[in-house]
């Protein structure tokens, strides 16, 4: 498994928080955004089996096969209890964190989140299957293109390719997330948490943003809430990293307060 | 995020899964070098050797030679400092400071006596550390070796620019193009193709700073036993004006050794290697 961190092993009544990256991309997206929540906290993101530079697991996993191999992640780093932030694909897994062992995550974050009927997860199949083995430089320009289409506006190609490049780095498998993720039981997982965890939501204009919303009803705890971030695409971890961890702070630190401390130098491990 | 659907059947493998190599970061001064590794140090006296790649690529185009190779040594593959999963270097990269950042490397993993496979840059790269640390490198086998004309120098720097990535992805498709256009029938790109789109990849720097490496002068400088091979790529003609200017060693020709051959050819090539290291080959 592939670890970046960023911040203090122990920050005096700031939990932990796990940053969990979406399909096909990894955890380097949240490069920018681990600095700054490294402030004041133990910031850290893990690419999941099979992306970034983790080994892959050796058949498609479900989610709850991601939620087992972060929680043994956790374990070795020695991290017992947490707040836990994913996006898109990284949503589900937070969720299934959460559900699994509620005993050690704390809070939720979302970056977007959208749960199909079955008869919609029928008619999503396309999305599971393998990409083209010999895949071709149309296939992975046609990627290239819909990040684009999705980003915050004016973000440059040079930011996108700060990133970019992850979505290939295990090609043969990219897809395994979404086969993971288009099945799982979100309404399920949510019914189990009922009123325990306070969960923040946020909807930025992408490619979830018609789908999101549909979450609101399930978000039984007075302290959640769901912000939509009109104007704000793929990509705003780096573009608007300070807005975003201002907003997400609020809502993680509502029952502490301790000052922010100064900037965090990333790491990478295994 | 959504991608685009197709149509192709699962084919059940998977080629560009990792499965011997382990791989780590090293803190060199104020950077993190990104390493694979294989092989053990317990099971043999024989000294490491250290693989080093070409530009754009990283230690990954190693994986299939590292697989090949591991029983019989330890074999580790650094990502160049700038490549991979490697932090930059802070001043204007060239050959001489990457190899500074290798050596450091050794010293950090505490690696006495090494031998050097070099890949282009990397050949470059290993002839540059091969001089900085005679006594500590024992051998080197290099794939490529450019020896360039003052006229091929001015064309590249009149041809090459770094590459701008663009909203239709444009940039994709024609570094696609570029490196699938002459190269082994099967060999997967894709498996390689995240380290092509590197943003420091896309920069020119790599290849200038080969172009501009003064491997000539260096070659007869270096005193180590050196095998170069000469695959069949667009700097053949450069590499055999290399065989001449050995001074202890040989030049080999690989027809038909295509871009590809890293993984195609991983088998032929680690006996090839393992020969020259092993004192088989004069």
């Amino acid at each position: 498994m592939h670890v970046y961190r960023a911040g203090p092993d122990h920050a005096h009544g700031k939990m932990p928080l796990l940053c969990i990256h979406l399909t096909p991309l990894a955890a380097v997206v949240y490069s920018k955004f681990l600095a700054e929540m490294g402030r004041d906290r133990l910031a850290i993101a893990i690419d999941t089996p099979g992306y970034g530079n983790s080994d892959p697991p050796p058949t498609p996993p479900s989610i709850a096969d991601y939620t087992s191999a972060l929680f043994d992640a956790l374990d070795t780093l020695g991290i017992a209890q947490l707040d836990v932030m994913g996006f898109h694909t990284g949503s589900k897994i937070a969720l299934d964190l959460a559900r699994s062992q509620p005993h050690r995550v704390n809070r939720i974050v979302w970056v977007s989140i959208a749960y199909w009927s079955a008869s919609e997860v029928v008619g999503r199949d396309v999305y599971s299957r393998p990409t083209d083995n010999e895949a071709d430089g149309n296939y992975i320009a046609g990627l290239w293109r819909e990040i684009v289409r999705w980003s915050t506006p004016g973000r440059t190609p040079e930011q996108i390719a700060e990133t970019f490049y992850a979505s290939q780095l295990q090609p043969e498998i990219s897809h395994w997330g979404y086969r993971a993720a288009f099945p799982y039981d979100v309404e399920q997982a949510m019914a189990e948490i009922g009123s325990s965890k306070p969960v923040l939501v946020l909807n930025p204009d992408d490619d979830l943003r018609d789908h999101t919303p549909r979450i609101r009803p399930l978000l039984l705890h007075p302290h959640s809430r769901f912000v939509d971030l009109p104007g704000w695409g793929h990509g705003f971890l780096d573009l608007k990293t300070a807005e975003a961890a201002a907003i997400i702070r609020v809502f993680l630190d509502q029952d502490s307060r301790v000052n922010q401390g100064s900037g965090a130098l990333l790491t990478p491990e295994y | 995020l959504v991608i685009p659907a197709v149509d192709e059947a699962c084919t059940g493998n998977n080629p560009s899964s990792e499965t011997n190599a382990r791989k780590a970061y090293a803190r060199v001064g104020d950077r993190h070098l990104h390493y694979r590794v294989a092989g053990s140090r317990r099971t043999t006296r024989t000294p490491a050797l250290i693989c080093l790649h070409a530009a754009p690529f990283s230690g990954r185009s190693f994986v299939s030679l590292l697989e090949q190779l591991d029983h019989n040594r330890q074999i580790l593959a650094p990502d160049l400092p700038g490549f991979g999963d490697s932090d930059p270097l802070s001043q204007t990269p060239d050959v001489a400071a990457c190899a500074s950042a290798i050596g450091l490397l050794l010293d950090a993993l505490g690696l006495e006596t090494v031998d050097l496979l070099g890949h282009r840059l990397g050949s470059a790269v290993a002839l540059e550390l091969a001089r900085q640390r005679q006594s500590q490198v024992r051998m080197l086998v290099l794939f490529s070796a450019p020896v360039f004309t003052a006229e091929e120098r001015a064309d590249f720097e009149r041809a090459v620019r770094a590459v701008q990535p663009s909203e239709d992805g444009e940039h994709i498709i024609h570094s696609w193009q570029a490196f699938r256009v002459r190269s082994l029938e099967g060999w997967n790109l894709a498996a390689q193709f995240a380290d092509v789109l590197r943003p420091q990849a896309l920069a020119a720097w790599a290849s200038d700073a080969l172009y501009r490496y003064p491997l000539a002068e260096r070659l007869v400088q270096v005193s180590q036993p050196v095998a170069i091979y000469n695959p069949d790529d667009e700097f053949s003609s450069a590499t055999r004006r290399a065989g001449p200017l050995i001074k202890n060693g040989f030049l080999a020709e690989l027809p038909d050794w295509l871009p590809g051959f890293l993984d195609i050819k991983a088998a032929t090539m680690a006996t090839l290697v393992r020969d020259h290291l092993d004192g088989a080959v004069r």
